[in-house]
């Protein structure tokens, strides 16, 4: 049987407490053991940062960085299996540059890469803020899920964004030169076209990824609490708000021209897609405000859970999964749930603090690494 | 390392072209050292004359040298009928490489993009207005030759709204070309044919 996806090794330089690591996984669920700061969590992170779906950003790259006091670098080297085919992963992350190569190919950057490594992580305390949080992260989730399944959506969001930075630009400019709005009116009038163009056709893929995923958080939301009788809720909340249920350009580049004169003297464009949010709702109540921290996670790992059905059916094979202590954050009945819920083809790599945590999984199919 | 001044000037000159770095400056100050001075004398006369005498076309604003209209715009047998906009010279020859355009083209110097700080203004916009109006012989198509960026489609646009009231025909290029795709890195037959399929716009 061809395996679908396996990292069979890692090595690191440089990387947090690894100044240098390497190590061999040779099984499909690794579990990964240790105290608290023995390094657990940064081994994930280095499969996250050579991951697409990783959610390592410039910002933690300058942190890994600025943690090595003496090297002005950090690589990360990976073998990985891919539906049959072997890859060799080599990361050079410095100050000034970056190098990418794949079987000796380079690439820009990992999201690049055609045969990349997929992962879906759980990590429960930044799970927990894609609920409780602002827009942002919640639109994060969204836009990681879409890119992956929706290669027009992706495309479509770059240029959304860069036209945003186009028409905030427009404004910055006029303003630093004494120009008025009316001045600028005819090249304005092309920006906010071609906005409400890309805006539109995203806002309406979010519509229907919505419609499409609403019954699967149930499913999942059910099979992770045991409260079966709880009723979820999925909104996808546009912006602008619309009075009548229609996402329509002309309606868009109506708010858009409305909105040029706040816009203007802010340098931001402040109604589109790049506000949109979604609500997350549990028997009528909306989750970020009212319900417990239980059901909070428990939505949090059905979105992840949703992510990785999309991305299963899309890819033809199972990403990688990572858990990053989860056992700590949550209770047994919970993480057996969440096990459960996985793909069984799945390479899992799990870190926890104790081994009596540990889901129970098939003999000679699991590999233990402890860290100090 | 410390050379003589004048090999340390030289080689700060060439540092300022893009792509040299302090090592090839070094080996391209050295290679012309070895020169005879005869071949010296050739070369930075080539320089100085091509500052000099190059100049943009007062029509269409591709490189000509001195006063004079282009290569292009005075060779009697092409058609002035039609006329191709293009953001950059690089594009022009990228386009005349095909050897499928017989008309005259207009190049913009650039395509509109605040984050750069170029406005409609910055670019030849308006000596393409005027030129459609002074133009001896009516100009009857405008393609627009731009890339299908971000920043070349909205210039394609802000042109097409522009245009439409002055020129009985207005098409732009149909790309079956990759979105960041650039027109002066193409292949001359993909862009035959973005040439041959153009679509109104
Ligand atoms: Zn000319």
């Amino acid at each position: 049987m061809t395996q679908d996806l396996r990292l069979h090794k890692i090595v690191l330089g440089n990387f947090r407490n690894y100044t240098e690591y390497e190590i061999d996984f040779h099984k499909q669920y690794i579990f990964i053991i240790g105290p608290n700061a023995s390094g657990k969590s940064n081994l994930l992170e280095a499969i996250e940062y050579i991951s697409v779906g990783g959610e390592v950003n410039r910002e933690s790259e300058k942190q890994i960085l600025a943690k090595n006091a003496s090297e002005d670098f950090f690589s990360i080297k990976a073998n990985y299996e891919l539906m049959g085919r072997q890859f060799q992963l080599e990361a050079y992350i410095g100050q000034r540059q970056k190098n990418i190569k794949v079987n000796g190919i380079k690439y820009r950057s990992i999201n690049a890469i055609e045969e990349s490594m997929k992962a879906v992580i759980f990590k429960s305390r930044e799970s927990l803020e894609m609920i409780r949080g602002n827009p942002l992260s919640r639109r994060n989730w969204l836009n990681m899920t879409l890119n992956l399944i929706n290669k027009s959506y992706e495309e479509a969001l770059k240029r959304y964004e860069r036209l945003i930075e186009q028409r905030n630009n427009l404004f910055k400019n006029s303003l630093e030169k004494g120009n008025s709005l009316a001045g600028i009116e005819s090249e304005l009038n092309i920006w906010e076209i071609e906005i409400s163009k890309y805006g539109n056709f995203i806002q309406k893929t979010r519509k229907a990824f919505f419609n499409s995923i609403n019954e699967d958080f149930q499913l999942f939301y059910n099979q992770i609490s045991d409260l079966a009788q709880e009723k979820t809720n999925l909104t996808y909340l546009p912006n602008p708000e619309l009075e009548e249920d229609i996402l329509n350009p002309d309606l868009f580049y109506e708010k858009l021209k409305d909105r040029r004169k706040i816009d203007f003297y802010r340098g931001q464009t402040s109604v589109g897609p790049h506000r949109d949010d979604f609500l997350i709702s549990i028997d009528n109540q909306e989750a970020r405000h009212f319900s417990s921290q239980g059901q909070q996670r428990t939505s949090a790992l059905s979105l992840k859970l949703i992510q990785l059905k999309q991305w299963e059916e899309k890819l033809e094979f199972s990403p990688i999964l990572l858990l990053d202590d989860v056992s700590a954050e949550l209770d047994l009945a919970r993480q057996k749930a969440l096990f459960n819920s996985l793909p069984l083809r799945s390479q899992v790599f799990i870190t926890t603090t104790h081994l009596n945590n540990l889901p129970i999984v098939p003999n000679n199919s699991y590999q233990i690494i402890n860290l100090k | 390392m410390n050379y003589v001044l004048p090999l340390a000037e030289l080689i700060e000159q060439f540092r300022k072209l893009p792509g040299v770095g302090a090592k090839s400056a070094q080996r391209l100050a050295f290679q012309l050292l070895s020169w005879s001075k005869e071949d010296i004398k050739k070369f930075a006369e080539a320089l100085l004359k091509a500052s000099t005498d190059i100049n943009y076309c007062p029509a269409c604003f591709n490189f000509s040298s001195g006063q004079d209209l282009c290569g292009i715009c005075s060779n009697p047998k092409r058609q002035k009928k039609t006329i191709c906009i293009v953001a950059g010279i690089k594009d022009l020859s990228a386009l005349e490489r095909t050897l499928e355009f017989k008309g005259l083209y207009h190049v913009l110097h650039g395509l509109i993009s605040p984050m750069d700080g170029i406005s409609p203004e910055n670019l030849k916009i308006k000596e393409l207005v005027q030129r459609l109006s002074t133009q001896e012989e009516q100009v009857e198509e405008i393609i627009l030759a731009l890339s299908p960026s971000t920043e070349g489609e909205a210039t394609t646009l802000y042109l097409t709204r522009l245009l439409k009231p002055l020129v009985g025909k207005v098409t732009r290029l149909a790309f079956g070309l990759s979105v960041g795709a650039d027109i002066e890195q193409t292949d001359e037959l993909t862009l035959a044919r973005a040439l041959e399929g153009r679509r109104d716009c």
